[in-house]
């Protein structure tokens, strides 16, 4: 069954290095839509990177509307998600993937999923 | 409300008695505090927020009792509330610029008076706080550190676009810096949720198997915060979003050094 984030997330996992990306409702943590390999529990990852994403709102003092960018990294892997307070862009990224190209591509997706939201 | 609109004790008793909803708490704890009886007023402020969280007048009073009671962390804090929930709220500008004027903090009674005049500028209270700023400054009573002895302040010149550094423990307590304008409490409270998105970075982390986390990094329209470990105390860096992320991330392994520098001396 083909959804709306089809194409979105179809791309993003074509970019070398990605392992997942997730299409996530944030305030609950929820998956709307996702790709991942073989390995990623995508409801778990989904889970603790909206609770993540939620205080790093918190942090920064976002208000309804406004977007952010978060970006976790580890030893042996990334995280980058964006969006705003209700859906956000999910990217697990391996150590090799080149960090650059893969931050333009779920920023750019992102811009698209917010779109595709307001529609 | 002046004295003349008071309600009796008496009153005040019995309106929170038969309606547990009202909010008229508030002035029965301050009817107490005054009486000297702080216990009393402590339960009954607490016991209200736990029905009104957001009640900007309970928060006020909370901090009071505590500043009567000695807790003046805790009466910070409670002002800090009251200035996030109300940015305009006077009292609680006024009492934080006495405290921090009582404790020679300057730099941050300075900060706190300027959004009091931003809010009151004539108000007779100010004016008095202003005139006593000014002649402690003279004085020289100044106790906080000198700049040039802050680890962190020789990065604001070297990076042009940083907007502060912190030092904070792994619970998110304030150990050193500052970042410019927002005051000691907006950091305080930063250096604590910032905190925990790093304990639940560490749980993700660990959960995909990505290994020991190496940093956090957000990033609004305005700001890049970047929250890095570094042995077992937290690096928040603010830079201003225009500079770019690999500049940001030079300044970001700088400080971490001057971390490493500061936890090695163990302070």
């Amino acid at each position: 069954m083909s959804t709306a984030y089809d194409a979105l997330l179809s791309g993003l996992m074509r970019t070398a290095g990605v392992r997942g990306a997730l299409v996530v409702a944030v305030p609950d943590g929820l998956v709307v839509d996702g790709r991942v390999h073989v390995g990623v529990r995508s409801d778990a990852v989904a889970a603790l990177a909206a609770s993540l994403y939620r205080r790093a709102c918190r942090a920064t003092g976002a208000r309804e509307g406004q977007s952010r960018f978060v970006e976790l990294e580890a030893d042996r892997g990334r995280i980058l998600i964006a969006g705003r307070e209700d859906l956000a862009l999910m990217a697990v990224m391996e150590r090799r993937a080149n960090v650059g190209q893969v931050r333009l591509a779920v920023l750019r997706a992102a811009d698209s999923l917010l779109a595709t939201g307001q529609g | 409300m002046g004295a003349s609109g008071r309600r009796s004790l008496q009153e005040l008793t019995a309106e929170v008695a038969t309606n547990p909803n009202s909010t008229a708490f508030v002035e029965l704890a301050a009817a107490y505090r005054e009486r000297g009886d702080l216990e009393r007023a402590l339960r009954l402020c607490l016991r209200g927020l736990e029905r009104h969280p957001t009640h900007v007048e309970a928060h006020f009073e909370l901090g009071r009792i505590y500043e009567a009671r000695g807790d003046r962390e805790l009466a910070l804090d409670e002002w800090g509330i009251v200035r996030q929930l109300a940015p305009d709220h006077l009292p609680s500008r006024i009492a934080l610029v006495g405290l921090y004027l009582d404790e020679a903090r300057l730099a941050d009674a300075e900060v706190e008076l300027r959004e009091a005049q931003s809010v009151a500028a004539s108000h007779p209270t100010v004016k008095q706080l202003r005139q006593r700023l000014e002649a402690a400054s003279r004085d020289g009573r100044d106790s906080e550190e000198p700049p040039a002895l802050d680890p962190f302040d020789s990065l604001a010149r070297e990076f042009p676009g940083l907007i502060g550094v912190l030092l904070a423990d792994q619970e998110g307590q304030l150990l050193k810096g500052r970042m410019t304008k927002r005051g000691a409490e907006s950091d305080r409270m930063l250096a604590v949720t910032l905190s925990g998105a790093r304990k639940e970075a560490d749980r993700v982390a660990n959960y995909l198997g990505l290994g020991d986390l190496k940093g956090i990094v957000i990033e609004s329209s305005a700001t890049r915060l970047t929250v890095a470990p570094v042995q077992n105390r937290l690096v928040i860096v603010a830079m201003a979003s225009h500079v770019p992320a690999g500049r940001s991330a030079l300044a970001v392994r700088r400080a971490e050094e001057l971390a490493e520098v500061q936890s090695g001396d163990g302070r």
